[in-house]
């Protein structure tokens, strides 16, 4: 079963759920009539997902929020008048590009240039550690935090971010954040579908596919295979062969990324993906179907490679366990058709069943905020 | 009391604020307001307190606390003020659109009255037609006297007619000419006087209500501080003893716990060094 489900309109938010809360039948809308007494003072979770192409967050006031992960400052005074803004983030950014310096502060999933001295501009490095910090508070804000409420958050961090990686997402929230906590993302995806044993986590983001095992403990080093072939490396793919396909047509890298989110898919059979390009100044109709199939499976056989190499190194008589607990999520896991070429593959090692998660935006936000809230108080405390 | 002027709560307090009608601020150009915060003024009046608490006699102290105590009150109630006078501005913004629109149709209507009494009065296309009709009239009953005197007095009277006809010529122009002055000093009159009287009350208005506008934005911006959700806890949760899998959980998240206290100590620590 791997067909790609709808999104949903509304799955119940995480956190609200648990009926465990001493308050949690409390309407968010009745703690605003005493904000004054101190000891009402709320608890605010908060979960963050910080991906290369977009960051989520989802709170325990019952707010999800998605931006793209592009940050754009102002080139100039004239431009800075012009927006109104200091700094812009998102979609908004994007649109505005040719008046900003913008960034993407999340190169394969860590801050960019993380590590210094390898030969990059000084510059370079703190501009983009600045946005990475604008971008993770941006986030926050957008959950809409009150001023008088105690905000504990959990990070969804890339599994290969390093500790230096890990450091710089910390500091980043220190001003709004009261305490904060950073976890492997596809652990925290995991984590809040419940998923803690004998199953293999994929998230097919922008920068890097995250393969994680789970079983039964907080997976390390070995439980977790990070790829870079994911949606980026699609995008580059896909603009390599409508090079080579679409003569003298012109088009960026967004817009193949644009073409790719339509028709993304592995199947065999699909309806033709036909494409309108500029040739000259003049549209052009291409059929693409072809070349938008073969850019989506260039992941799949890396991917597959990397899933038996943890199915192998696992304890062989829960292997098959492994191997029909297969979890797919992240933007890439939207591919039609992706989970049924997967199950393929592994149909040669020995067969398997991969499914699809509902919410392959919040997914990780979801969890990483169901584990703030799981998270005991004296932990907390500690961090503080 | 003398050591009583030593601890100076309300200039504590007026050092660090600036109290001025948001009013006055906007006539002097400013668009938006700093509120200094509830927590911090209470923050300066515990500054102001502490600093010499321990110099005052107990009596001292309860003058002290009072003072401050009012003093606090007297801010707060200043914040609210500015906070009311937002929506004062709305209601204002409101009441000036209405007087705007009322004296709107109180000029549409004179400069109605005013065309409308011109053209009844004799306005100048009026007043060609009635001198046009008059001569016609005159000349036909010149035409006809003339008849009729040549019938009864023969010749002789011609030349009497002839004087008689430019007379009334005369006059009629005169009354003609003076009509239309009247008219025209008519219209000027009412337009000058009532019409430019209302048209510089709507300006004047006009001018109020860009203010009141100002004003608004100003706090809006300000205001445009989001007041924010609230979280459905009011208390830290933590992972239920009925939950699931507890007890593997509790390992996980006591696991995830250890490394960011390590991350984290590890800052603290090397900060510590820094400073030291
Ligand atoms: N319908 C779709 N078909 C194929 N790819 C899609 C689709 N929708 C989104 N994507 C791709 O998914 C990727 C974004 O996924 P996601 O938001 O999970 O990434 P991320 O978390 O920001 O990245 P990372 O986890 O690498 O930091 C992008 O490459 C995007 O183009
Ligand atoms: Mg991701």
């Amino acid at each position: 079963m791997a067909e790609r489900k709808k999104e949903p309109a509304a799955r119940g938010r995480e956190g609200r759920e648990e009926g465990e809360g001493t308050d949690s039948t409390d309407s968010p809308g009745s703690r605003d009539t005493h904000p004054t007494h101190p000891k009402d003072h709320g608890v605010l979770y908060v979960g963050i997902d910080l991906g290369t192409s977009r960051t989520s967050v989802a709170a325990s006031n019952g707010v999800r929020e998605t931006v793209l992960s592009y940050v754009g400052y102002p080139k100039d005074v004239v431009s800075r008048k012009l927006l109104k803004k200091d700094v812009l983030f998102g979609g908004e950014a994007l649109e505005r590009r040719l008046s900003l310096n913008l960034f993407r502060p999340l190169a394969k999933g860590v801050i960019k240039y993380g590590e210094m001295g390898n030969g990059v501009d000084v510059q370079e490095v703190e501009s983009n550690r600045q946005a990475a910090r604008d971008l993770i508070r941006e986030a926050i804000a957008r959950a809409r935090p009150r001023k008088d409420e105690l905000i504990y958050g959990v990070i969804g961090a890339p599994a290969q971010a390093s500790i230096h990686n890990k450091k710089t997402m910390i500091d980043a929230t220190r001003e709004v954040l009261d305490a904060v906590m950073v976890c492997s993302e596809p652990f925290s995806v995991a984590y809040g579908l419940d998923i803690l044993d004998d199953a293999l986590v994929i998230d097919i983001g922008a920068g890097t596919t995250d393969l994680c095992r789970m079983h039964g403990t907080l997976p390390d080093a070995e439980d977790q295979i990070t790829l870079t072939t994911a949606g980026d490396y699609i995008d580059q793919e896909l603009h390599r062969r409508l090079q080579a396909h679409c003569r003298g047509a012109s088009f960026s890298i967004e817009m193949v990324k644009d073409i790719k989110e339509k028709y993304s898919h592995v199947t065999d059979t699909s309806d033709p993906v036909r494409v309108e390009l500029p040739v000259d100044g003049r549209p052009h109709t291409f059929d693409i179907t072809e070349e938008v199939r073969e850019a989506c499976r260039s992941i799949v056989g890396p991917l597959v490679e990397a899933l038996d190499k943890l199915v192998a190194s696992f304890h062989p008589e829960f292997q098959h366990r492994l191997r029909n607990n297969v979890l797919l999520g992240g933007g890439g896991s939207q591919i039609r058709g992706l989970g049924r070429a997967i199950e393929e593959a592994l149909q040669e090692l020995g067969g398997g069943r991969v499914r699809t998660v509902e919410e392959p935006i919040y997914a990780g936000a979801n969890g990483a905020l169901k584990m703030a809230h799981d998270m005991p108080a004296e932990y907390w405390e500690q961090l503080r | 009391m003398e050591t009583a002027p030593s601890v100076d709560v309300a200039g504590a307090i007026r050092q660090s604020t600036q109290l001025r009608r948001i009013s006055d601020l906007v006539k002097q150009g400013y668009r938006g307001v700093r509120v200094l915060d509830q927590a911090r003024i209470a923050g300066l009046i515990h500054e102001a307190v502490e600093s010499s608490w321990s110099r005052l006699r107990l009596e001292e102290r309860r003058s002290v606390e009072r003072d401050a105590k009012a003093e606090f009150l007297r801010l707060m109630d200043e914040h609210r003020r500015v906070v009311q006078s937002s929506e004062d501005l709305v209601a204002q913004r409101e009441e000036l659109e209405r007087t705007i629109q009322d004296l709107r149709g109180v000029v549409t209507e004179e400069k109605g009255r005013a065309a409308d009494a011109a053209s009844f009065e004799l306005s100048p296309q009026a007043l060609a037609v009635l001198e046009r009709r008059l001569r016609n009239t005159l000349d036909d009953s010149m035409a006809e006297a003339r008849r009729t005197q040549l019938a009864m007095v023969g010749t002789s009277s011609i030349g009497f007619m002839k004087s008689l006809e430019a007379r009334l010529r005369e006059m009629l122009q005169g009354i003609i000419e003076g009509e239309r002055e009247r008219v025209k000093a008519a219209r000027d009159a009412v337009h000058s006087r009532e019409i430019d009287i209302l048209e510089r009350r709507i300006q004047k208005l006009t001018q109020g209500l860009e203010q009141t506008e100002r004003a608004l934005v100003s706090l809006r911006e300000r205001g445009e501080e989001d007041p924010g959700v609230a979280s459905i806890y009011r208390q830290v949760q933590g992972l239920s003893t009925t939950a699931s899998d507890f007890a593997r959980r509790r390992e996980m998240l006591k696991d995830i716990f250890q490394q960011n206290l390590q991350l984290q100590m590890s800052r603290a620590e090397a900060r510590d060094l820094k400073t030291a």
